[in-house]
């Protein structure tokens, strides 16, 4: 047990973790998606918190049967709208009194290539109720994401189709191998369209390889270190001397690979804390084959944040496996900081082909077949486990054998 | 001379170094070839009917007129004015219509719309080369130099603490450095850094040039203007073509920021020396370095808009990653000289980190 503790204080250099900790926030503040929520990938800030409240009166799932009261919904905030039109002068005096002549007219003013001056004031006064004024410019962006998400789709055919409708996806359909066709003309005939938004599944999608990256980096970086130190001040030979002293390596080994997968289970658990935080709880129950994504294997939110944690979680196991790997046969810091370079980008671009568009047909290339979907994430990650786990145990087994001279 | 050679040799036949050397010469070869996959006529194809030859074939000459008419008026209504205030509105909102920060910006895009007039009454708007929406060839060009200068920086700092690190990995300090000349070694270690970083730098930005150089034709075209209406690149927001400070040809360009490049590559190996001397332990200056380059690369994110946003703006990390905007107008918080007087700040800061560096090492006990 000592020689565990000792071995995991090794890790904890107060240089090494000040700088750890510096680079950690820098990434975060630079790269992680989280922090831009709601606003990830889309245009629109209030998308997230309207299917957000739509969720808390129909579920996680919209059915055909509940378009009556979504109706209700929708007008509630249409009247909303009106309620803050009146306050407008502009609006008043170019006979805009309702909802439907705001939309035609904000059609019409896109069409036309010159302005007249009260064109432009109407059109001045539609940026500002879409862009500034508070509410106006909330239930603006809600009512816009309500039209495109879900009756502009249902017109199209990408929502609750029926045999006339689905005629508008006819070409879109056609030009689909036949299973990835049947799958995605299922989705559109459905009874039930999920409530969930894009948002919460692109930033996890993102951040998932932003994670991997901090962890492979802080493993690495404090593993290298620890291996390297001890082999620089002639610790090795004193081990093998001993059968205790050869236990070392074991215990260093298994040391890296916890060391590992704590740093992925430690970054997966506040991920997860500050995702809950900024509201993604709600979505939990939602299935993730959504309007935006097509998915050949059926899971909830939930399901899918677990699969990406559990990969987060595999990877960082690897990487700390891999940088004891690294680490054994660098001779100083140096060629252990090159070799690792490499390493790191190929495990984290592996992470990425197994885990980004996990399950979807989005990405066609790799992900156009049931089988091809499916199998991908294992057929990258566990070649990189048994890989790693057999090397560590061929390193292992040769330092219980060779002889210290 | 001696001690130098026998430094420099050490780098030379470092495996670790030179297998690094290898997969990035790989992995840049192989994203460029990903890359330049053909467009539409291919290379060859369009590039005989942008020459003229008589073998083109009659689409590619088809292709590339309607390319030629659709923008060769481009520059009838470019305001460089106009452009300042969309850019001003779009990124540095919260800048104050009087202040002296917006009132220099306005002064350079002012002086690069009369070289706008300059570049439409010289001709140099007209030069034949690759249609730029379609095959993006000056941002192709521009990427390969971007992945080519931070894989230099790399190997260069890792070459110069491999090299400055050696007597302490190898329990020989006290021997070393018990003498002056002794001392001196570091210095000889850093010479023989900065060569091979050269070296290797000049592997890493040459094999893709050639690869590069062997799939796109490029005989005669080098000497094309980088503002010519044939480069123009769609951005987000913007469509008008790469304005430059002063006349440049693709080539010019070219070079140039090859030679910023170098300039930046001997920075990093500065830098890395002198923060070496400080620490004495390659691993916590190499894993610093790194730390900084990240720090310094979203600093202007951080700093409001301003002068102290500019000055933000003139590290080694933010000339890296606007590689594609050397020497053009950008941003109006960069000038014409912003690339110069970067570099310029930059060799003062790893010179002056170098010379304390070393102070403070000759004057240390062993």
């Amino acid at each position: 047990m000592k020689i565990i503790s000792n071995e995991v204080k090794k890790l904890f250099n107060p240089i090494l973790l000040i700088t750890l900790v510096v680079f950690i926030y820098i990434y975060c503040r630079g790269f992680l998606q989280l922090q831009y929520w709601p606003q990830v990938n889309t245009g629109n800030p209030w998308d997230t918190e309207v299917h957000a409240e739509m969720i808390k009166i129909f579920g996680p799932t919209l059915s055909r049967d509940e378009m009556p009261e979504f109706m209700e919904f929708y007008n509630g905030l249409v009247t909303d709208f009106e309620a803050e039109m009146q306050k407008s002068e502009i609006f008043k005096n170019n006979g805009i009194e309702n909802y439907k002549q705001y939309c035609e007219a904000k059609g019409e003013l896109r069409m036309k290539d010159e302005l007249t001056d009260e064109d432009s004031a109407v059109d001045a006064e539609i940026n500002r109720y879409t862009f500034e004024l508070m509410p106006a410019s909330e239930l603006s962006f809600k009512l816009n994401e309500l039209e495109n998400r879900l009756l502009i789709d249902i017109e199209n055919g990408g929502t609750f189709a029926t045999d006339e409708t689905i005629k508008n996806r006819q070409r879109y359909l056609d030009d689909l191998n036949p299973e990835m066709a049947e799958m995605i003309e299922k989705k559109f005939r459905s009874d039930e369209t999920s409530l969930l938004t894009i948002t919460p599944q692109k930033v996890v999608e993102d951040d998932s390889l932003h994670i991997v990256i901090i962890c492979s980096l802080a493993v690495f970086s404090a593993v290298l270190f620890m291996l390297i130190t001890d082999r620089l001040r002639g610790i090795y030979p004193i081990a093998l001397s001993s059968k205790i002293g050869r236990k070392i390596f074991r215990i260093q080994a298994a040391v890296s690979g916890f060391f590992g997968l704590f740093a992925g289970i430690a970054s997966c658990a506040i991920y997860g804390a500050a995702l809950m935080n900024k509201g993604a709880g709600v979505f939990l129950d939602c299935p993730m084959d959504n309007y935006y994504y097509d998915m050949w294997i059926k899971l909830s939110y939930r399901q899918y944040l677990l699969i990406m944690a559990a990969a987060v979680i595999v990877f960082s196991g690897a990487a700390g496996l891999l940088s004891y790997i690294v680490g054994r046969f660098a001779t100083n810091y140096i060629s252990g900081l090159a070799v690792s370079i490499p390493v790191i980008v190929a495990l984290c671009g592996a992470e990425f082909l197994a885990a980004a568009g996990l399950f979807t047909a989005q990405r066609v290339w790799i992900h156009s077949h049931y089988w091809s979907s499916a199998a991908l994430p294992f057929v990258i990650t566990l070649p990189i486990c048994i890989g790693t786990v057999t090397a560590v145990c061929l390193i292992l087994k040769h330092d219980g054998r060779r002889d210290i001279l | 001379m001696r001690i130098f050679r026998h430094e420099l040799k050490k780098l030379l036949l470092c495996p670790f170094l030179l297998g690094l050397l290898a997969v990035f010469t790989v992995y840049d070869i192989v994203i460029l070839y990903d890359d330049l996959s053909p467009k539409y006529c291919g290379y060859g194809g369009i590039y005989v009917a942008i020459v003229g030859a008589e073998n083109a074939e009659e689409g590619a000459i088809e292709y590339y007129q309607n390319f030629y008419n659709e923008f060769s008026a481009i520059y009838d209504d470019l305001d460089m004015n106009e452009i300042f205030k969309q850019k001003m509105s779009l990124y540095y909102s919260d800048v104050p219509q009087d202040s002296a920060y917006r009132k220099w910006a306005e002064k350079n895009y002012a002086e690069l719309q009369t070289r706008v007039e300059n570049i439409r009454k010289t001709g140099e708007a007209d030069g034949n080369f690759y249609p730029g929406p379609a095959y993006k060839i000056h941002k192709k060009l521009c990427g390969l130099l971007s992945r080519s200068l931070l894989e230099s920086m790399i190997l260069t700092a890792l070459g110069v603490l491999y090299l400055m690190d050696y007597e302490r990995v190898n329990a020989a300090e006290g021997l070393v450095y018990a003498t002056k000349c002794g001392r001196k070694v570091q210095l000889k270690k850093l010479l023989a850094g900065a060569v091979f970083s050269l070296i290797s730098s000049a592997i890493l930005f040459m094999m893709p040039l050639a690869v590069f150089s062997a799939i796109v034709p490029m005989k005669g075209l080098w000497q094309t203007s980088v503002s010519a209406f044939t480069l123009t690149e769609p951005t987000t927001f913007f469509t008008y073509p790469f304005i430059t400070w002063t006349k440049m040809s693709v080539f010019g360009q070219l070079s140039a920021s090859l030679g910023l490049c170098a300039a930046l590559i001997l920075i990093t190996a500065a830098v890395c020396a002198g923060a070496y001397f400080f620490a004495r332990n390659s691993y916590f200056v190499m894993l610093g370095s790194g730390v900084a380059f990240l720090g310094l690369l979203l600093l202007p994110y951080a700093v409001p808009a301003g002068m102290w946003h500019t000055v933000s703006l003139m590290t080694p990390p933010v000339l890296w990653y606007s590689s594609g905007m050397r020497f053009i107008e950008f941003d109006p918080a960069r000038g014409e000289w912003f690339e110069a007087a970067t570099a310029a700040l930059w060799i003062c800061i790893s010179a002056a980190v170098l010379l304390a560096g070393w102070r403070k090492f000759r004057r240390i006990g062993i």
